[in-house]
């Protein structure tokens, strides 16, 4: 296995191919390589890349793909633009991962299925694809229960994704093959198992994540809340975005975490709160609604009133708290 | 894939107290030792193929490795650097008994990709008393009986260090938000709390 030490982007992006991997900030690389669950040829270390940065220009803060998840929880401009990254940064994993753990990695973090994680042999289609699912052959493990397919029911792991949906972030992808760079709502980055459960996202093996684009909405209140095994294990969280004119709610977007398969939006939640002012009552009804088109198995039934309970929940805060909850 | 040497660490025919004293103190003995003349320069080690050069400074002293790229930088640590300090333990990230410090940030070196250290400084719980003696957070951590069995107290010590440095609230609480992934099976976290409070109470 080749380690490639990129001084440019331009370097990085020439050594990718279907057989390298891109290096952020190295922790869950060491764990599918030693697991077995992946065995790339070249690894691309980005460390040296100018992807560090955090701007605020012209109506949106951008944020690099190489930003530690730390410098989301201290960085002024993030606090003042973006308060909800900042609250959904600070519990990410913990205080040590997160001095090491960048943008870039957080996003693109695989799920922690434990039939993918283990090393054993269970059947498990994002390790080894066509293999099967050991979670739906009978192994107890919760799993998913929106956006799941007969061929996987892995929950995606990323929080921060299911925030910047809320706040409708873009993510900016670069590729070496001459067409250059394509931006994405970051709602279209992930995809669901469907037949290939080894595929998490849209990007080829040769693009890179370069940066997440968020647009300043201060018009606009923010929530979020999270249900936790561990540090490290979401159970349920959500994320929420109102914004009202005159009292009433004339946009809404409503994201489920931690028990979907990619970042799950709440279509019904989000159409009975337009037009409505925020209520206990209406609150109530929303978060009932986000259940829409939930599959629970009988291991993972608790999970749909855990799903109402964090959406409640977020809602509450956007209004209560204006946005910026404080702990 | 790639070779350890044992699971766990074993303190072997040691009392618990001397087992502490060591655990604690052990920076003393091997800083004095550094402080001998040092051997002459060994040559660059040649990365064979599959390898890659690794340029780290632990502890105040310059390394250079050859090494598989799979490495974590607890295995180069600990199997061929011969710091046994930080622990392998849940290897999930989760425990905190690897924690060492990463250009002064706290990390959990069994999930870090060694290579990734490449001419940048590590400090292991040796490190924190160059003189030989024992720093502050050290003396704080047996005042308070801050450490029982002794597995995650590198760890926790290391981490210690680098709260002192971050930008958490003054009160217990917050320095137990602090302390989230760091585990001690002997329940001493309210000790750890103390320790840690005693030295920046001292510090202002």
């Amino acid at each position: 296995m080749e380690w490639v030490r990129a001084k440019t982007i331009a370097e990085a992006l020439s050594k990718a191919d279907a057989n390298s991997r891109f290096v952020a900030g190295g922790l869950s690389l060491w764990l599918q390589l030693d697991r077995g669950l992946d065995s790339p040829e070249r690894l691309i270390d980005l460390s040296a890349l100018p992807l560090r940065t955090i701007e605020g220009r012209q109506g949106e803060l951008r944020l690099g793909s190489m930003v530690r998840l730390v410098e989301l929880t201290q960085d002024p401009m993030v606090q003042s633009i973006a308060p909800l990254v900042r609250d959904i940064a600070r519990q990410i994993a913990t205080p040590a991962i997160r001095n090491q753990a960048t943008v870039g990695g957080e996003l693109l973090e695989r799920t922690r299925c434990p039939m993918f994680r283990a090393s054993s042999n269970l059947r498990c289609g994002k390790r080894l694809p066509g293999s099967g699912c050991a979670v739906q052959e009978g192994v107890s493990y919760a799993g998913a229960i929106f956006g799941t397919s007969s061929a996987c029911v892995a929950p995606s792991a990323s929080e921060l994704a299911v925030g910047l949906s809320a706040l409708s972030a873009q993510v900016t992808l670069l590729s070496p093959e001459g067409t250059g760079e394509r931006t994405l709502p970051i709602l279209d980055l992930f995809v669901e198992p469907g037949a290939t459960p080894e595929r998490d996202h849209v990007l080829h093996p040769t693009e890179l994540l370069t940066s997440v684009t968020i647009p300043v909405q201060s018009q606009r209140r923010f929530g979020y809340a999270r249900l936790a095994e561990s540090p490290l294990l979401t159970t349920a969280s959500a994320a929420v975005m109102l914004e009202q004119r005159d009292q009433r709610i004339v946009e809404a977007r409503v994201i489920l975490g931690g028990l979907s398969t990619r970042p799950w939006r709440a279509l019904a939640s989000e159409k009975l709160l337009s037009g409505h002012s925020p209520s206990d009552g209406l609150f109530e009804k929303v978060s009932a609604a986000a259940l829409e088109g939930a599959k629970a198995r009988p291991d993972s039934r608790h999970l749909p009133a855990l799903a109402k309970q964090v959406v409640y929940e977020a809602l509450r805060r956007a209004v209560e708290e204006h946005g910026t909850h404080r702990r | 894939m790639t070779a350890r040497t044992g699971g766990r660490d074993d303190d072997g025919e040691l009392s618990r107290r001397q087992f502490l004293v060591v655990s604690v103190a052990s920076c003393a003995l091997t800083q004095t030792a550094a402080a001998q003349p040092s051997p002459p320069p060994v040559a660059v080690p040649i990365p064979r193929a599959g390898e890659v050069l690794l340029r780290i400074t632990v502890n105040g002293q310059s390394q250079q490795l050859a090494i598989d790229p799979r490495l974590s930088l607890l295995d180069v640590l600990r199997d061929r650097l011969d710091l046994t300090s930080a622990r392998r333990g849940c290897e999930d990230g989760s425990c905190g008994s690897c924690t060492v410090l990463f250009d002064g940030r706290r990390v959990p070196s069994c999930l870090l990709a060694a290579a990734l250290c490449h001419d940048k400084t590590i400090t292991t719980v040796e490190g924190l008393s160059p003189d030989g003696v024992l720093s502050p957070i050290q003396a704080a951590f047996i005042r308070n009986g801050a450490t029982d069995c002794g597995f995650c107290t590198p760890g926790q010590v290391v981490a210690a260090q680098a709260i002192l440095q971050e930008p958490w609230g003054r009160d217990d609480e917050a320095v137990r938000s602090a302390l989230c992934g760091h585990d001690c099976a002997c329940g001493r976290l309210p000790q750890i709390v103390s320790a840690i409070q005693e030295v920046r109470t001292k510090r202002g």
